[in-house]
C-alpha cells in the first residue's frame, strides 16, 4: 500500500512538468503583451518607457530562462507578481480559492443529494415511469449547456420570479443567509451535469448489484426489500460511483470559468478569465496550475479511498 | 500473405448488412430511435438551411426590431431587426459543419496515435499516457478558451477552419487513448498472433487487421462529441471567441441576447432550446449506437 501511494505520487511528477510546461507555453503564445494592457495606450508607444518595463518584468530573457525560472521559484512556493494589479500573484490566488471551493462543494453535495436517491429508485423500479422520468431528467441534465442553463435560471428565478439575486457572492461569516441566497443559482447550474452522470451510474451499478446473488439471501430469510437496498445493494452499488463523483468533485474546480463569469462569483475560474483577458501570465499560470494539481491530487485521493472501501479492489 | 480480397459488390453488400443489422438493432431502443430522428433533422435543417429560411439572417431590419414571437416571425426578431429563426437555421448548419469536422480531424490524428501506441507499447506508450493525463488536468474549456484567444489574435477567426482546429486538435488525446485501450486488449488474441506467425509487416497488422475491430467504440465516442463540442463552440462564442459577427452563431446569439433578458427573453431562449435537442439527440443516438454495436453488453 505505501509503495503504491510512493509510486503515485512518483508518477505524478511527469504529469505536472507537463503540465506546467504546457500552461507555460500556451500563455506565452497568447497575443498582445501585458505591457498594452498595463499602462496607457500614449505611455505604450513610447519605447522607452517600454523597455524599462519589459526588464523590469522579465521578459526580455530567452523563454526557456524564464521558464526555468518560473519553475524554480514555484518549487520555492513563490508565484510571483501580478503583472496588472502589482501584487503577488500567491495573495490573488488563495483569495479566490475559498469562493470557488464553496461554489463547488455546494454543488458537488446538491449532486449527490438528488443523484443518490434518484438513482437508486430508478433502479429499483426499473422500466416504470419513474425509472423513465428519472432517464430522460438526466439525459436533460447531460445534454443542456451549463452557460445556457445559468441564462435561463436567471430569466426565471431572478427577473421572472425576483426570488434570488443574479449576481454576487457574499462571504458566509458576514451574512449567512445573503450568502446563501446568492451562491444557489450558481451552484444548481454547476450541480446539474454532475447530478445527471451519477444518477445514471447510481442506476446502472444498482442494476448489477440487484442482479447478483447475496441481495437474494437476506431476502429469503424475511428481511423486508427496502432494508436489503439500503443495507446491502446501495452499498456496493456506490463504490464504482465514488470514482465517478471524485473525478466530477475535481472537475467542477475547474469548469467553473464560465459560470463563474456569468454570475460575476469572484473564485479562481474568473480569475484565470480575467487574467486572459489582461494577459496576466504569472496569475493565468498559477491558477491553471492550482486547479489542475487539485485535479490529480483529488483523483489520487479518490483511487486510495476506492481501495479502502472496497479491499477486493487491485492496485495495480 | 494476404488473402484474396472478396469483390466488391460483396464487400459492399457485407457493409450494408451490418448497416441494417445496427440500425434494426438501434431502432429496437426507442430512445435511440429518437436520438437517430433528431439528429436526421438536425442534418436536414443544415442542408435545407437556404431554403428554410424565412429571411436573410443577416439582413436588418429597422422597422421590425425586437419583435415577439409570432407567425411572422417564428423566433421573434433581435435587436438588429434580424430574424432569429432564419439565424437559428444557419447557426445550426455552422454548428454541425463545424463540430462533424473537428471530430474528423481528431479521428484522423488520434485513430493512428492511439493505434501505433496500444500495439508496440513502451516508450510511445508511456509518453502518449502522460500527454493524456496532463491534458485531462488542463481545468474544463480551458484549453479552448486560451487556444482560440490565441487564433483570435493572429487573425484567424475569420474562419470556422481556427474553430475546427482548437476543437479538433482537444480530440487526438481522447480518441487516442480510447483507440490505446482497444488494442491492448485486441493485439494479445489469436489472430494477431497468427498474422505475426506468416510474417505479416506492423503497419498491415495494425491498421488492416486490428484497427476494424476498434472502431466501434470510435464511432460512439465520436458520435457523442459532436454533440459535446457543439457546447464547447456555443460557449467560446458566448465568451465572444467564436465566429465574427454578422455570421449566425448559437454562442454568439445568445452572448448578445443576455443584453436582453428583460425586454426580450425569446432572445435567450430559442438558440439554447435548439442547441439543447441537437446535443441530445447526439447523446441519445450516441447511447444507442453503442448498444447496437456491441451487442456484448447487457441490456437495460
Amino acid at each position: 500500500m505505501v509503495r503504491y501511494v510512493i509510486n503515485r505520487i512518483i508518477y505524478l511528477i511527469p504529469v505536472l512538468l507537463l503540465l506546467s510546461l504546457f500552461i507555460f507555453s500556451i500563455s506565452h503564445m497568447l497575443p498582445g503583451d501585458p505591457i498594452d494592457a498595463l499602462v496607457p495606450p500614449d505611455e505604450a508607444a513610447d519605447p522607452e518607457i517600454r523597455e524599462i518595463l519589459i526588464k523590469e518584468l522579465g521578459l526580455d530573457r530567452p523563454v526557456m530562462v524564464q521558464y526555468f525560472d518560473w519553475l524554480w521559484s514555484l518549487l520555492h512556493g513563490d508565484f510571483g507578481q501580478s503583472i496588472f494589479t502589482r501584487q503577488p500573484v500567491k495573495k490573488l490566488v488563495f483569495q479566490a480559492i475559498p469562493a470557488t471551493l464553496y461554489l463547488a462543494s455546494a454543488a458537488f453535495l446538491i449532486a449527490l443529494l438528488v443523484a443518490i436517491p434518484l438513482g437508486t429508485i430508478a433502479a429499483v423500479k426499473k422500466n416504470t415511469r419513474v425509472d423513465y422520468a428519472a432517464m430522460v431528467a438526466a439525459l436533460l441534465g447531460v445534454s443542456i449547456p451549463g452557460f445556457w442553463l445559468a441564462l435561463m435560471f436567471i430569466l426565471f428565478f431572478s427577473l421572472k420570479l425576483g426570488w434570488l439575486p443574479s449576481m454576487g457572492h457574499v462571504d458566509l461569516t458576514v451574512n449567512a443567509a445573503a450568502s446563501l441566497k446568492h451562491l444557489l443559482l450558481p451552484a444548481l447550474v454547476m450541480a446539474a451535469l454532475p447530478c445527471a452522470i451519477v444518477t445514471r451510474m447510481i442506476r446502472s451499478s444498482m442494476l448489477d448489484e440487484l442482479k447478483k446473488e447475496y441481495v437474494n439471501t437476506p431476502r429469503s430469510q424475511g428481511l423486508p426489500q427496502r432494508m436489503v437496498i439500503y443495507k446491502y445493494t446501495l452499498k456496493n452499488a456506490l463504490i464504482p460511483t465514488i470514482t465517478m463523483a471524485g473525478l466530477w468533485f475535481a472537475r467542477l474546480l475547474g469548469g467553473t470559468i464560465i459560470i463563474e463569469q456569468i454570475f460575476g462569483w469572484p473564485g479562481v475560474g474568473l480569475l484565470i478569465w480575467n487574467s486572459i483577458n489582461a494577459r496576466d501570465y504569472p496569475v493565468l499560470q498559477a491558477g491553471v496550475l492550482i486547479l489542475a494539481t487539485a485535479f490529480v491530487t483529488i483523483n489520487l485521493i479518490v483511487d486510495l479511498l476506492y481501495k479502502w472501501v472496497d479491499p477486493r479492489v487491485q492496485l495495480s | 500473405m494476404e488473402l484474396a480480397r472478396p469483390p466488391l459488390s460483396e464487400r459492399v453488400k457485407a457493409i450494408y448488412d451490418r448497416f441494417l443489422d445496427v440500425s434494426g438493432e438501434l431502432f429496437k431502443n426507442k430512445l435511440a430511435a429518437w436520438g437517430a430522428v433528431t439528429v436526421l433533422v438536425l442534418v436536414l435543417i443544415a442542408v435545407l438551411a437556404p431554403y428554410i429560411e424565412r429571411y436573410d439572417p443577416i439582413a436588418m431590419n429597422q422597422d421590425a426590431l425586437l419583435q415577439k414571437p409570432g407567425l411572422k416571425h417564428f423566433f421573434g426578431t433581435d435587436q438588429y431587426g434580424r430574424d432569429v429563426w432564419s439565424r437559428v437555421v444557419h447557426g445550426a448548419r455552422r454548428a454541425l459543419w463545424i463540430s462533424v469536422a473537428a471530430v474528423l480531424l481528431g479521428i484522423s490524428a488520434g485513430v493512428p496515435l492511439g493505434a501505433v501506441s496500444g500495439y508496440f507499447g513502451k516508450m510511445v506508450d508511456n509518453i502518449l499516457m502522460r500527454v493524456v493525463d496532463a491534458w485531462l488536468a488542463m481545468p474544463g474549456i480551458l484549453f479552448f478558451l486560451v487556444m482560440a484567444t490565441i487564433f483570435r489574435a493572429h487573425g484567424f477567426a475569420e474562419s470556422d477552419w481556427s474553430m475546427i482546429i482548437v476543437l479538433g486538435i482537444a480530440q487526438i488525446p481522447l480518441l487516442a487513448r480510447l483507440v490505446r485501450g482497444t488494442f491492448l486488449q485486441e493485439k494479445e488474441k489469436e489472430y494477431v498472433e497468427a498474422c505475426r506467425a506468416t510474417g505479416e509487416s506492423n503497419p498491415y497488422i495494425i491498421f488492416r487487421q486490428i484497427l476494424p475491430n476498434c472502431l466501434s467504440p470510435v464511432i460512439v465516442q465520436a458520435t457523442i462529441a459532436i454533440g459535446y463540442l457543439m457546447i464547447i463552440d456555443a460557449a467560446l462564442g458566448f465568451l465572444g471567441l467564436g465566429a465574427q459577427p454578422p455570421t449566425p452563431s448559437w454562442g454568439n446569439d445568445l452572448s448578445a441576447a443576455r443584453g436582453f433578458m428583460e425586454t426580450a427573453p425569446h432572445l435567450s431562449v430559442f438558440p439554447g432550446i435548439v442547441l439543447s435537442l441537437a446535443v441530445l439527440g447526439f447523446n441519445l443516438f450516441g447511447d444507442g449506437l453503442r448498444d447496437a454495436l456491441d451487442p456484448r453488453q447487457v441490456e437495460r
